[in-house]
């Protein structure tokens, strides 16, 4: 690590005014990419502002949705008895990221705020249609993935809470890349308020992504069947050496009809 | 504690015990070198070459000259007074019968940079992150060459040179048998079989990255060297002699050493360094590695690209063995024995084959250089046979145990001299198989694929027979010495990196003194307590420091005796020594040997034609190379939808010779076999043409997990060593030896509905989906 000041604001305001005071100030979340980042001095930042310890962690559950606050770890919510019931396909998800040391410090916010193309919570939240609520707004889902490591948020802009409406169903399937255990491939679909819906992390070299092919075909008909013919062109999708596009475009047919199978 | 009788046998020869340092070790009461902290220390950064290949125009520190806390930058020219640091290993000679010479290696490369890594300059700084942030202020002119990392285009004609004395860059041309004889056997063999092999290079990652804290004593003249090591003694004469110092002017001292492999058995360029920083700048001087610097940095393992041959008469029995191809060394020589002579004395395995030749050549590539690697060659030479032997079986259309069966020497042809010129002491390699067979339930296979077929998985079943011949005979001290406080010292060369070496060690004292198990410590890591050690390597202790310490312990009985006999006042020819007491024969008088200690510490005044001490301390020729051997069964399925393969049962009988410990050498296996998974399912080190490696971190380098490895089912058939006194084989390497040929076997056996007969190592997902479309396509 290069030296840097730390910061820890009070309320979200005041971290929000640390931001806007210093441009190469940085926010820390759970710190599970940021902080090897970090010792691998591949990022110098001047000012870290932690966001621990600003009541943004939490998990309410109400008749049409799921409130997931900002700073909620991986391991609150694999072990949330309303989302292991109510959205089955997160519960599952989160479970699968990292390991538990990381799960106990990783947040949804961290992850949906820094989008790196192989993390995979963006597809739940897109496959969902979820609302991510920051200190100015309301994002939805559908305008917030703006490509590798690129969301709508602004600078200044901080992650409070992801509500999550209700799907009838949910999966994900997870073909994980064999050194890094992220998604190499993965899958999330769901059937619910936002429609049917599949999104695909890991595969393309913009991120998060639906496939639409598939979401028409299940949308005729809900079943593995009904996607077995779609055929993924790999143009588009990342190639390296752990899978070229070719390959890629062939899991995602595979843990999709597995993701179906299984919801 | 006067129940020691009653103790003794829970802690003796062949029992279950824990690891004496496992309590401080979970505690965080491990002392590695990274632990040790010297007042007043400095801290040291190395500068590495960001190119594969290329000329030092120059090298510019004026601005890290002027950074905090900087204390010096070193060049290549501040070291020019010291040697090169070459390689050890044993004598590998040419085809010709000249011995080889390895390309010089200095600490600091003068004027060219020939891997990404490779260490250009060192900077010293009051702070370790003074050092760091300065060492990215030296600017290192460096003029680009283009850059060769497979060792196939390494030998091709116009291909890049390395080192001018190595042309070609080749550095050992060998050769082993009778080429004409073996041509003419293959010439006339009913069937041949030929299969090109790659051995996948490996990044070694232990846990513990490499490290070192050099202090100099300007009045005495003398270094301490804090360093992890397989061995101290070696260390100190290989400092020795890159430093031009009599070795007794340094100490090498290694405390807890967090995995080796082969890795830290050799002296690296930041040792040499920071020695001579300490020295220059009159303060202590510490260096430790970063993961990201150990990935490229630290010896790599494994990489070869080989063909090998079997011929086989019409009856399936094996003529002749041909392996011949390439090593890959890297930028210079870590490890010569490794493709060569570990090629000849591992190949022929436990099969009766009458002929066998090994050419193959040594070959320079302008990548990390690779060294030892848990086997060095041992399993490398298995997993050739293994395939060959699987191929032969498909060709033939004979059942692979039954091939198998038919070539394995017969126990009754033990001893049996082979081919390679190696004399087999032991073994019933027959009874081992059918033994493994049993333990894996191998008849019921059919069954167990058909479960696995209702889940859409391919079920693959794979056998190896292997043998290895550990490392070869050296010199070992075996040290016993009685404490004041009334433990025991024990003292040898050898080193536990990992593998437990003191409760082992232990249980023979126990078993030979009739001591407390609980009184014992090692002493491993400390070059002035030694008189000779040849470390740890080629699955080699407990031949060479069992053996040692067992001379100790006759040492110790006999001055026992003496002393005894004067305090019993009874003629010496009439003791006895059982149990840990000395008695006069036919009565029940009778001293411990512990109270003799004690009243030896306690000032007992002996006459002076009686040994003084109880205290033993000698040097052995350590016992010649063991053989151990077993029998690996593994199961693999195959997703044929994705190409991931997971191994879902393993079960193997090994034969150790007698095992003094059950607990330790079955932790050794299970290590073995996961490296071996680890190579054979994920490992890889990949380079892009321009010589920059790919697989540089966690991310992209894929290490085995807990998860994917299967249930072992492990036993031992026990045919003791004839060759040392305790009837003991080596353990450590043998995991990867049986698990490469057993767990591709079993991969392929999974593909061959596809026509699939051969994969090579690592089976990633894309490989496997790959070679069964091109088998449908074709």
């Amino acid at each position: 690590m290069y030296d840097f000041a730390f910061q820890t604001p009070a309320s979200v305001s005041d971290a929000v005014k640390m931001l806007a005071d210093d441009t190469e100030a940085k926010l820390l979340a759970g710190g599970q990419t940021f902080i090897p980042v970090l010792k691998q001095r591949l990022n110098k930042p001047s000012v870290i502002v932690d966001l621990n310890g600003l009541g943004l962690s939490g998990i309410t559950s109400a008749p049409d949705k799921i409130t997931i606050g900002g700073m909620t770890t991986h391991n609150a919510i694999m072990s949330n008895p309303d989302i292991q019931k109510r959205i089955p396909g997160l519960a599952k998800m989160a479970s699968w990221i990292g390991d538990t040391q990381v799960r106990h410090r990783g947040t949804m916010g961290g992850s949906l705020a820094n989008n790196d193309p192989s993390a995979c919570y963006p597809t739940a939240v897109l496959a969902i249609g979820a609302t991510i609520v920051t200190d100015q707004r309301r994002i939805p889902a559908d305008e917030y993935f703006q490509g590798m490591f690129t969301t709508a948020l602004a600078p200044e802009e901080i992650v409070t809470a992801i509500e999550f409406p209700i799907p009838e169903k949910s999966n994900y399937e997870k073909f994980r890349n064999p050194a890094s255990r992220y998604a190499m491939v993965g899958v999330f679909v769901a059937k619910g308020p936002a429609g049917i819906r599949v999104a695909i992390t890991g595969a393309a070299q913009d991120g998060v992504f639906r496939h639409t092919a598939m979401e028409q075909a299940l949308a005729t008909n809900w079943s593995a069947d009904a996607i077995k013919g779609i055929v993924t062109p790999a143009d588009g999708l990342n190639s390296d050496i752990h899978a070229s596009a070719e390959y890629r475009a062939h899991l995602i047919g595979v843990m999709t009809r597995r993701a179906v199978a299984g919801a | 504690m006067n129940n020691g009788a009653m103790m003794i046998p829970s802690f003796g020869i062949g029992q279950r015990v824990p690891r004496k340092e496992d309590h401080g070790l979970l505690r965080g009461q491990g002392r590695y070198t990274a632990d040790v902290d010297i007042h007043h220390q400095l801290h040291a950064v190395m500068v590495r070459s960001p190119y594969a290949h290329g000329h030092i125009r120059g090298i510019n520190a004026a601005v890290c000259a002027t950074m905090p806390g900087v204390r010096a930058i070193y060049t290549a020219a501040d070291l020019a007074s010291y040697g090169a640091i070459t390689a050890g290993g044993q004598a590998v000679s040419n085809r010709d019968g000249t011995p080889f010479q390895p390309p010089p290696r200095l600490a600091l490369p003068q004027d060219r940079v020939r891997y990404v890594g490779e260490v250009i300059a060192c900077v010293v700084a009051e702070t370790r992150w003074q050092a760091k942030d300065a060492a990215e202020a030296v600017v290192v002119d460096i003029e680009q060459l283009p850059a060769v990392t497979d060792c196939a285009a390494a030998v091709a004609p116009g291909a890049v040179q390395l080192h001018d004395s190595c042309p070609g860059n080749v550095v050992i041309d060998f050769q082993f048998g009778d080429s004409a004889v073996v041509a003419t056997a293959f010439g006339k063999a009913a069937h041949v079989v030929k299969q090109r092999i790659l051995s996948n290079r490996v990044v070694v990652n232990p846990m513990e990255t490499r490290a070192a804290v050099a202090i100099h004593d300007p009045a005495a003249g003398h270094w301490t060297l804090h360093t992890p090591s397989q061995g101290v003694f070696g260390m100190r004469q290989s400092l020795a002699r890159v430093l031009k110092t009599p070795p007794e002017t340094i100490r090498v001292l290694t405390g807890n050493v967090g995995g080796s492999f082969g890795m830290k058995g050799q002296i690296y360029p930041e040792q040499i360094c920071i020695l001579h920083a300490a020295r220059a700048l009159g303060r202590p001087v510490k260096w430790t590695d970063d993961r990201s610097e150990s990935f490229l940095s630290d010896n790599h393992g494994r990489g070869a690209d080989m063909t090998a041959e079997l011929a086989l008469d019409a009856d399936g029995r094996f003529l002749a063995v041909r392996l011949t191809g390439l090593s890959d060394l890297g930028a210079f020589m870590a490890a010569p024995q490794i493709g060569t002579t570990n090629a000849v004395k591992n190949l022929i395995g436990t099969y009766r084959t009458a002929l066998i030749e090994v050419a193959t050549k040594a070959v320079l590539t302008n990548t990390t250089p690779v060294g030892a690697y848990r086997g060095a060659g041992r399993p490398e030479a298995n997993y050739y046979m293994g395939r060959l032997i699987d191929l032969a079986a498909h060709e033939l259309g004979i059942d692979g145990v039954e091939l198998r069966r038919r070539n394995l020497i017969p126990g009754e042809s033990i001893p049996y001299q082979t081919p390679s010129k190696l004399t087999y002491d032991s073994g019933d390699f027959g009874a081992v198989l059918s033994e493994t067979l049993a333990l894996a339930d191998w008849d019921n296979f059919a069954e167990r694929k058909r479960h696995s077929a209702t889940n859409g998985r391919l079920r693959g079943l794979g056998v190896s027979s292997y043998l290895e011949s550990t490392g070869p005979a050296g010199q070992e001290m075996g040290g016993i010495r009685f404490e004041d406080d009334g433990s025991i010292t024990m003292i040898t060369g050898t080193l536990d990196y990992g593998q437990g070496h003191a409760s082992p060690f232990a249980q023979l004292l126990v078993d030979r003194l009739g001591v407390p198990f609980d009184s014992i410590c090692l002493v491993q890591g400390d070059s002035d307590q030694l008189i000779s050690g040849g470390g740890s390597g080629g699955s080699k202790s407990m031949m060479a420091s069992g053996e040692a310490l067992l001379q100790a312990c006759a040492e110790v009985i006999a001055r026992g005796k003496q002393i005894a006999s004067h305090m019993l006042e009874a003629a010496a020819v009439d003791i006895e020594f059982a149990d840990g007491h000395f008695s006069v024969a036919g009565t029940d008088r009778q001293l411990a040997l512990t109270d003799i200690a004690a009243r030896i510490h306690a000032g007992l005044a002996l006459p002076q034609d009686l040994p003084q001490t109880l205290d033993a301390s000698l040097s052995i020729t350590t016992p010649p190379s063991s053989y151990p051997n077993g029998c690996h069964v593994a199961e693999v399925e195959v997703d044929p939808e994705t190409g991931v393969v997971q191994v879902v049962a393993y079960a193997m009988i090994n034969d150790f010779g007698v095992v003094i410990n059950p607990l330790i050498v079955e932790g050794q296996v299970h290590g073995g076999v996961m490296q071996g998974i680890g190579q054979a399912l994920l490992e890889r080190t990949l380079y892009d043409a321009q010589g920059q490696p790919v697989t540089g971190s966690f991310m992209d380098y894929a290490m085995p997990r807990a998860v994917d490895g299967p249930p072992m089912a492990l036993g031992f058939r026990p045919a003791p060593a004839a060759t040392n006194s305790l009837g003991v084989k080596g353990c450590g390497e043998a995991g990867c030896a049986g698990s490469l040929p057993a767990v591709m076997g079993a991969v392929v056996d999974a593909l061959s509905i596809y026509g699939i007969r051969h994969i090579d190592m690592p089976c990633t997902p894309e490989r496997v989906w790959r070679a069964i479309q091109a088998a449908q396509a074709a």
